[in-house]
């Protein structure tokens, strides 16, 4: 169990958490690649330049520097280690240069910026790899980390964009998780960071708890998901366990729900059956209509959303899915602190 | 400390180290030293990545060893495994057509193809995930698999890395480790050796006096391993030339592997070899992150009281 103590981000809407997962802040997708392979595929830039989209150290320094000031963390007399999270690195560094190694030292780099004395691991299981990197921030705290700063960054990149496309796996007209008219989902850049603390200063603000993070693989293809969706319903029922909660103290569920066809349609299937109606049609945040796909920080953003509805009490428990190429699923469950929970409820 | 595990297996795809609990080979070797279908057979590859070949044809080796189970883990460390895939992309799109690669290699774009594939293959339920970094990503990946092994996350699992660094060496490949938790039976040969985990942390930046101190409060026999910097050198020296407080110390340079394996691979390698070679005692491994992870190794067969 860890304490969320800090929050920040940069996406296309901006660098407020507050609007995040809100109705009516989202942007239009439009092309915007130079190249004329790629410029009819849509993206969501928004309020991101050209130059910030595709600079990933800046985005995640944005998020990173947001979040330690939100928890008032000083890196040169607090030591905070750094898990990273992205499914493509830096990628501007190794498309601007095709003939140099392949340059994955971003979170170092990162780390150096903002002085962060701990440790520095970076993990990349796709689009799932902010929601495995808290489970690797929760084993840092248990053995002893005194502040985790966990960010999710994905940068705007061509290779990325060109390999959604020969998957068809875009929709020019936008993206439309959960609804019937989905047929893609539209790719965007940017950065979210926790800081995660097991044991919170007195006084130190706390959005709320990771309680649990279950990870699984479907162990059946490279980039579908598994149709019944197995692997997805064993993460959640564990993280549930872990989280020592129930499936009626779920009361925000903010899914992958990347607008694909067949990835919604097992993800809404399984909500409707494990939670009922109040999972499809009540509390449910579905991030990527607002902000587009940022893959490898996309459920990073989902912890930043969770957390904010946490502390402002518009919900006791957060369940937030990933899943990704590879079949890595994620399911993590955020709650409440203890002490601000209404009596009654775990 | 964080996990007591069993190394049950080792398994190498690179030019000049390939098999199963063996050493590299010396001799010459080809640059296109690496034919799939001798692994994977001849159908089923063509559209996969080299980083994905070489980590199945490793895991195939002891395939023997994988459980294949929601018990089971598989964490695979790497720097380069997206590189291929994504500059091919962008030659594609920038210069030449001809060469884009078409949607049946996309999971090449992904750095976590490679473990995606071998959970796939093999039925990995449990945690795969991909640990990215420079040249210690391969024991992050063992401090993982220590730290699920320790809360009971996973009873086995496979732990390594995979690199694929193009160019005149051709000294990518992968290596592979099957682990399970200590004292627990397990199929084909006998286990090589208990792996414990003790710590890592990072050290500032050319900070010897800290790995100095390390290195002295370090009880019993102490093998370094590290890239060998002059500094570097100069105290392991010191070290060893010290008669006011002699220690049994020892510092294995990655230079050793030059041209074995990608210098990403350097460490973890050194750390495998040093196992198979039969090391026992305390080893301290600095990369150059500035890491710092502990361990002990105790080959199977020694006294364990």
């Amino acid at each position: 169990m860890s304490c969320v103590v800090g929050i920040g981000m940069i996406s296309a809407i901006g660098e407020d958490a507050r609007i995040l997962g809100s109705r009516g802040a989202a942007f239009a997708p439009h092309s915007a690649f130079d190249n004329p392979l790629i410029n009819d595929t849509p993206f969501v830039q928004g309020a991101l330049t050209e130059a910030q989209a595709r600079d990933a150290l800046g985005l995640a320094l944005t998020a990173c520097r947001n979040a330690l000031a939100d928890a008032g963390l000083d890196t040169t007399t607090d030591k905070v280690a750094l898990v990273l999270g992205t499914g493509a690195g830096d990628t501007a560094a190794l498309e601007n240069d095709l003939a140099a190694p392949r340059p994955f030292d971003l979170a170092q780099r990162l780390a150096d910026e903002l002085g962060c004395r701990g440790v520095v691991l970076t993990v990349a299981t796709a689009c799932s790899s902010s929601s495995y990197g808290v489970a690797l921030a929760q084993d840092l705290l248990e053995q002893g980390a005194e502040y985790v700063l966990l960010c999710g960054v994905e940068a705007k990149s061509d290779s990325s964009q060109y390999t959604f496309k020969s998957l068809m796996a875009l929709d020019p007209n936008g993206c439309f998780p959960f609804q019937e008219k989905r047929r893609g989902t539209v790719l965007s850049a940017g950065a979210a960071a926790l800081v995660l603390s097991a044991a919170p200063a007195a006084g130190a603000t706390v959005y709320g708890e990771v309680k649990a993070a279950s990870l699984t693989c479907d162990g059946y293809h490279d980039t579908a998901p598994e149709p019944e969706g197995l692997a997805v319903r064993r993460g959640i029922h564990e993280a549930l366990i872990g989280a020592g909660c129930s499936k009626a103290d779920i009361d925000l569920f903010i899914p992958h729900a990347t607008g694909t066809r067949l990835n919604d349609a097992i993800e809404q299937r399984l909500l409707g059956t494990e939670f009922g109606e109040r999972a499809t049609n009540g509390q449910l945040r579905l991030l990527k209509g607002q902000i587009g796909h940022t893959c490898g920080a996309s459920s990073a953003f989902s912890m930043v959303c969770a957390a904010v509805a946490l502390r402002d009490g518009h919900a006791n428990a957060a369940l937030i899915g990933a899943s990704a190429f590879g079949g890595n699923n994620a399911s993590v469950v955020m709650t409440r602190r203890a002490a601000a929970l209404p009596e009654g409820a775990s | 400390m964080i996990a007591t595990m069993q190394l049950d297996a080792v398994s190498a795809v690179c030019r000049g180290w390939e098999g199963v609990n063996a050493c590299p080979q010396d001799g010459a070797t080809t640059d296109d030293w690496f034919d799939a279908t001798r692994y994977l057979g001849k159908r089923g590859h063509r559209f996969l990545s080299r980083p994905v070949k070489y980590a199945l044809a490793a895991a195939r080796q002891i395939s023997d060893r994988i459980a294949g189970d929601a018990g089971c883990g598989l964490y695979l460390g790497t720097s380069s495994a997206d590189a291929e895939h994504r500059r091919q992309v962008m030659r594609g799109i920038r210069l030449d057509q001809s060469v884009l690669p078409g949607a049946a290699s996309a999971p090449g774009a992904s750095a976590n193809g490679p473990a995606g594939a071998v959970a796939r293959h093999y039925k990995v339920y449990g945690p795969v995930m991909t640990l990215t970094g420079g040249d210690d990503s391969g024991l992050v990946c063992l401090w993982q698999a220590a730290s699920a092994m320790g809360r009971g996350e996973v009873s086995d699992c496979l732990i390594g890395q995979v690199e694929a660094v193009t160019g005149a060496a051709q000294e990518d490949g992968a290596l592979l480790w099957s682990l399970r938790t200590q004292g627990a039976a397990q199929a084909g040969g006998a286990p090589l050796s208990d792996v414990t985990f003790h710590a890592w942390q990072r050290l500032a930046p050319g900070d010897l006096d800290a790995l100095r101190e390390k290195i002295h409060e370090t009880p019993g026999r102490v093998i370094l391993i590290a890239r060998a910097t002059p500094a570097l050198t100069a105290m392991a020296e010191a070290i060893q030339r010290d008669v006011k407080t002699p220690i049994d110390f020892e510092f294995l340079s990655t230079d050793r592997l030059s041209g074995v394996v990608a210098p990403d691979m350097q460490l973890f390698s050194l750390l495998t070899l040093s196992i198979l070679n039969g090391s026992e005692g305390r080893i301290l491994i600095l990369s150059q992150s500035g890491h710092l992870f502990s361990l002990t190794v105790k080959p199977k067969g020694t006294d364990n009281a």
